[in-house]
């Protein structure tokens, strides 16, 4: 009796200790995630810049007023836990860690030592896992590049490639899409100090990557014009492994207004390293009269968004900065254009967008003159599926990027 | 090139003559062995009496008393009538006998009374004391305690309540001036009465040795009509000395940083013609090779990861493309004191500056081999008679031309780093070209002239008249870069008239001051933008010539009135405008563009003050009050914005400033001098709307903008046991600035914000001069705590500096 009352009172704190043990495991520290700021909103008013890191987007307002980082608002990259931005003032690429309450610098690397004779203009997250600095050709076709290791936080190259030049054409913008070992440099070529002699055809330059050799030019005929991107870049890669192009044509930028109806506004597609000339959506040919596209954004499953403007319209430079961008669902597969019922609003300025979670798509839309909230789009749904979010300063303050933790 | 090799050849020539002049001076001497005679001259009141004559009765021996009362010359042993005189008071002779050896100073008070001269009644005061007793918000700066040091204008002046002057770097590199927050080119800077913007980037204010400047007039805000120039925020008027006596000074100075600075002036009259030849000349060499450490200061190459390392304050940085250097001349010929002329001057100014350009627009980004060159020659005339045909009109006449040719060379091939290390690239060359090598030479003509008439009319009045009419072309070459892309590739113009007219009176026995004026401003622009046309199928540039004009009137009036002996109120305000230079409108080829659109600055300027002093505290002390309040609402407010690689000058809006100021001078027996000041401005952004949208940063404080100043100093002739005539001289100032935030302050969160850091920095110095008064020597320590420092953000000013300095001077008493 006395072994059984002792195997039961042992066997009852071995019970009470397994589930007191139990208990902590389950709700010990080392199970709480901590509720990161999630959602960081650049911010520009007049020349200055600001990130604000919020973890609502859908309700209440974002201010800028008291709140976000001081000289960062453009080219954000958002991975794994850390926010990467390019420091213009002290000629640094730095490293933020996302805490709860908002974003802590912790490391910067020196983009005036590794972009030699330039400065980190773009900062892209390639697919794998580098950040790849770059900045223009120089009059001579040299464009400054360095690859970044997000893992280790390191240089792993860096260097100018040379861009060369087609008939008599020059390359004066590039930005780059990595697929696999190629790196594919969209291009904009012209003739030096003459505006609007652009080729009649888009330009590719692919390298190998990450060395940037043995450069090959690609050429597709589908139209003329940029395909290097405006504020945004001007590819991407789809979940087939295809990279789509945007091309920017206007009577503002690397055209006139004589060529514009000889352009159309086109996506068009390279696959295995050459352009598919069995594949070109002229996005023109939706609209009864000439157009531009200033910025694209893909969203996923074929389908991306862009800001389409009136040629109309533009009569002026300074009409960019008007209420004249209207968001559109371009349908990369199906070849569909949806207008979305969305306020029309300056949406060219818009650096960068990362901003695609759980089906949906996220946009910061700042009316000139009015409201600004960010939008909530269900991607590939149709003109009215879309929610209104967070209210955001709007009157002098533009929100030209959004960036999201996922 | 071919006008480079001309210019240097003659600023060469003009050079050899300057020396040759100095060498003939170098042959005169005062014959005989004179002794010293001091002394201090005082109101009944113990207020020194500044500017007052102290002559030796019947000869030539005399001097004007500086600004605390004190005169010192040299005179043969005799027996003398000292003669002291000032206007307003009453003339006092008094038996002098001379010895062998220097006596003890004379100590002289004058009693206050009023003379009648025919209908005009006159109660005088020297100059300085009429300038401090008018309704303007005006300070002078005198320097006769400071002639010996070695020490920049900018740092003297940064002690002046209401001023602070944003530096750069070392010497020679950029400075702002900010007078009751406004700043920038709201401050105007005469030499004399004409607009110092002609004269290049050599001649300027902070460049002139102490030694020729005899005061320095700050105007706050309200501006007077004769000191004829757009000066929206406040003008800065550097009075030079024209005394009519022969000398020769010159001065050594040697200091940290491999900086010299020699100079050397004289001035002959020939005692019956009147003939006069005046010649000023400086040269300033700094390598400007000071520490820097911290924010901004990194290294970073394979050995760091390309990791950004901070240089720190025990392993610093040093900058090394900073050097300095300019040469600077100015020959007056001509005649004084005659019937025609009080004043007629043809004159030279000519210059040379070199200079390291070590940074951009913060210390992030180092330039190893960027410099700047520049050659400018100034002929110019001068002439001044009072009582000109009829009593009571006075003429002043300057008309001169410039040529300025300045290079900005930017042809290195490499990357520097903050070790001075380069890393070659493959970017075609330049550092702040970034698309290959530049060596970019503007040319730069401008005609100035200018006309002052003053008359005094029945009744206590005086009419004011003045008139400036200045243009300015400029055109560019680069032989490194495309044709489209030189700036002022096609000249480019800028023409600025102005027109002020002013009504003075002193009425109530001289206790009210008042003065009335009206100014015009016009402007005129044809700068022009590169348009492509289709031309034979084609494409080809064509400069388009974009006209801009703009005209704006306004006028202010200033007012004081004593109440008592030592209390003095004070109001002025004024609606003024200021034309754009023209950098801010036509660029400056290099990292200013162009605004075809630019508009003049406006702002009403109010200004009300209160000087209390020199309250006496017993016999031998006293102490002086000063305060005042200010309101600027200034709209159009031209502001630099920064760009990455350039930038450019736009109205940016309205701004509504108010802010108070507080001096006291305390000084014992005229040998101790300890003063303090502080400033206080609340400028806000009065933008309500930008662009038709509302403004979220209305209300907010002016970002940039210092706010909170402080000043402490103490200065003292010592009053110890010194051979005769000699003079042992210390000073310890203290300068504070409160810390500032770069940009707006309500936007982002507080502990992420850039700003420019709260500072103290101390300055000392030590000057004896002679028995003999001929030599001197004098040692000054700048920042002697080596306070990191700075003005500007991630722009580290010097820290500890120590120079040593010697000057030489015979004069004809």
């Amino acid at each position: 009796m006395e072994i059984a009352k002792r195997f039961r009172a042992l066997a009852a704190v071995s019970l009470a200790t397994a589930v007191s043990l139990s208990a902590c495991k389950k709700d010990g520290p080392e199970e709480q995630q901590p509720d990161l700021m999630k959602y960081f909103v650049g911010v520009e008013v007049g020349e200055e810049y600001y990130m604000v890191p919020t973890k609502d987007i859908m309700s209440g307002s974002i201010s800028v007023l008291g709140n976000g980082v001081e000289g960062i608002a453009h080219h954000a990259v958002v991975k794994d836990g850390y926010l990467y931005v390019i420091n213009g003032a002290e000629a640094t690429l730095d490293k933020y860690k996302i805490t709860e309450t908002g974003i802590v610098k912790e490391d910067a690397i020196s983009t005036a030592a590794v972009m030699s004779g330039s400065f980190a203009r773009y900062t892209d997250l390639t697919e794998t896992n580098d950040l790849l600095l770059m900045n223009f050709p120089n009059s001579e076709g040299n464009a400054p590049y360095a690859v970044i290791d997000i893992a280790t936080f390191k240089v792993e190259s860096y260097g100018s490639f040379k861009m060369p030049d087609v008939d008599r054409y020059k390359p004066s913008w590039c930005r780059a899409t990595v697929s696999g070992n190629k790196v594919y440099v969209g291009g904009e070529y012209g003739v030096p100090g003459v505006f609007g002699d652009i080729p009649d055809s888009l330009i590719t330059i692919v390298y190998d990557y990450p060395s940037f050799t043995n450069p090959k030019t690609i050429i597709s005929k589908a139209s003329g014009g940029s395909v290097a991107g405006y504020r945004t870049k001007g590819s991407f890669k789809d979940e087939r492994g295809d990279i789509y192009q945007w091309n920017l044509r206007s009577n503002q930028w690397a055209s006139n207004a004589v060529d514009i109806p000889n352009t159309p506004c086109v996506f068009v597609k390279i696959t295995n390293g050459e352009y598919d000339d069995g594949y070109a959506f002229d996005v023109s040919a939706k609209f009864a009269e000439p157009i531009s596209i200033w910025n694209a954004w893909y969203a996923g499953n074929g389908i991306a968004y862009a800001n389409i403007l009136l040629e109309s319209d533009l009569g002026v430079w300074e009409n960019l900065y008007e209420n004249y961008g209207q968001l559109h669902k371009i349908d990369i597969y199906n070849k569909t254009v949806t207008k979305l019922n969305i306020p029309r609003a300056p949406l060219n300025e818009i650096f960068s967008l990362n901003s695609v979670q759980d089906g949906k798509f996220y946009i910061p839309v700042c009316v000139k003159g009015g409201d600004a909230h960010i939008y909530e789009i269900t991607i590939g749904g149709g003109a009215n599926d879309f929610k209104v979010g967070a209210k955001l300063d709007g009157s002098n303050v533009y929100a030209p990027s959004l960036n999201i933790l996922n | 090139m071919k006008g480079l090799v001309f210019r240097l050849f003659m600023f060469r020539f003009f050079v050899f003559g300057a020396v040759l002049c100095w060498a003939m001076f170098g042959g005169y001497s005062v014959a005989q062995e004179n002794v010293a005679v001091s002394g201090h001259v005082s109101s009944a009141s113990g207020q020194p009496i500044p500017d007052a004559s102290v002559r030796l009765e019947g000869t030539a021996y005399g001097a004007t008393t500086d600004a605390r009362g004190g005169f010192r010359f040299l005179a043969p042993a005799g027996e003398y009538g000292l003669v002291v005189g000032s206007v307003g008071y009453a003339t006092q002779k008094l038996a002098l006998r001379v010895g062998n050896a220097p006596g003890r100073p004379v100590r002289i008070i004058l009693q206050e009374t009023r003379v009648s001269l025919q209908e005009v009644e006159v109660t005088g005061k020297s100059e300085a004391q009429q300038l401090r007793q008018t309704g303007f918000s005006v300070e002078s700066v005198e320097t006769s305690e400071l002639q010996d040091q070695s020490i920049q204008v900018n740092r003297l002046l940064d002690r002046t309540p209401g001023v602070r002057v944003r530096q750069e770097g070392g010497i020679g590199s950029s400075y702002n001036y900010s007078l009751h927050g406004l700043a920038g080119k709201a401050v105007a800077f005469f030499i004399d009465g004409v607009p110092m913007d002609y004269f290049g980037s050599s001649y300027t204010i902070n460049n002139l040795p102490v030694s020729l400047i005899k005061r320095i007039d700050v105007y706050k805000g309200v501006v007077p009509a004769d000191l004829g120039s757009d000066a929206l925020g406040g003008a800065i008027n550097v009075v030079s000395d024209t005394e009519h006596r022969n000398f020769v000074e010159s001065s050594y100075g040697y200091g940290s940083f491999n900086t010299h600075q020699a100079v050397l002036h004289g001035q002959y009259t020939h005692a019956k013609s009147k003939f006069t030849a005046r010649l000023s000349t400086f040269f300033t060499h700094s390598d400007n090779s000071y520490k820097v450490w911290g924010r901004g200061v990194n290294y970073a190459d394979e050995s760091t990861g390309f990791k950004a390392v901070d240089f720190t304050k025990e392993n610093p940085a040093r900058r090394f493309n900073d050097r300095f250097q300019t040469l600077n001349g100015k020959l007056d010929i001509g005649f004084v004191d005659k019937a025609w002329a009080d004043r007629f001057f043809v004159s030279l100014l000519a210059s040379t500056q070199e200079s390291g350009i070590q940074t951009g627009q913060t210390m992030a980004t180092v330039y190893g081999k960027l410099h700047y060159k520049e050659v400018l020659f100034m002929p110019h005339v001068s002439y001044q008679k009072n009582d000109l045909l009829t009593a009571g009109l006075n003429l002043n006449l300057f008309s001169g031309y410039s040529n300025r040719e300045g290079q900005t060379i930017d042809t290195a091939m490499a990357f520097y780093n903050w070790k001075g290390g380069t890393t070659p690239h493959a970017q075609g060359g330049g550092e702040i070209a970034r698309n290959g090598r530049s060596w970019y030479t503007m040319y730069e003509d401008s005609w100035i002239n200018r006309i002052n008439l003053t008359y005094r009319l029945p009744a206590a009045l005086k009419l004011g008249i003045n008139y400036l009419h200045a243009t300015t072309g400029r055109h560019g070459t680069d032989p490194y870069i495309s044709a489209f892309r030189v700036p002022f590739i096609a000249p480019q113009h800028i023409t600025r008239q102005f027109a002020g007219l002013s009504l003075e009176t002193k009425r109530l026995d001289e206790r009210l001051y008042a003065n009335a004026f009206l100014k015009w401003y016009d402007f005129e622009t044809t700068s022009n933008e590169l348009e492509y046309f289709i031309v034979d199928g084609a494409y080809q540039a064509t400069a388009v010539p974009i006209a801009n004009h703009k005209s704006n009137l306004g006028g202010g009036m200033a007012a004081s009135y004593r109440f008592h002996p030592i209390l003095l109120a004070k109001f002025s305000v004024e609606q003024a405008t200021r034309l754009p230079t023209p950098t801010e409108a036509l660029g400056n080829g290099v990292l200013v563009v162009n605004n075809p659109n630019i508009r003049p600055e406006q702002s009403l300027n109010i200004n009300l003050g209160l000087t209390w002093g020199r309250i006496p505290l017993g016999t031998r002390q006293g102490l002086s009050l000063t305060t005042g309040v200010f309101f600027r609402d200034t709209k159009d407010q031209l502001l630099y914005r920064i760009a990455k690689d350039d930038g450019v000058y736009e109205n940016v809006g309205k701004t509504l400033g108010k802010g108070v100021e507080l001096a006291a001078v305390y000084d014992l027996d005229q040998w101790l001098n300890v003063n303090a000041n502080m400033t206080y401005l609340d400028i806000r952004n009065n933008q309500r709307q930008d662009n038709g949208v509302p403004n979220i940063l209305y209300g907010d404080r002016l970002r940039n903008t210092p706010y909170l100043l402080a000043n402490a100093g103490v200065s003292a002739n010592l009053p110890v046991a010194l051979p005769e005539s000699s003079r042992l001289f210390v000073y310890l100032h203290a300068n504070y600035l409160h810390e500032f935030y770069l940009y707006w302050p309500s936007l982002g969160s507080r502990e992420t914000k850039d700003m420019i850091p709260s500072q103290l920095v101390l300055d000392l110095g030590v000057g004896y001069r002679l028995p003999g008064e001929r030599l001197s020597v004098a040692v000054d320590l700048a920042n002697f705590t080596d306070t990191q420092a700075y003005d500007n953000f991630l722009l580290q000013k010097p820290g500890r500096s120590a120079t040593i300095k010697l000057s030489y001077r015979i004069k004809q008493e």
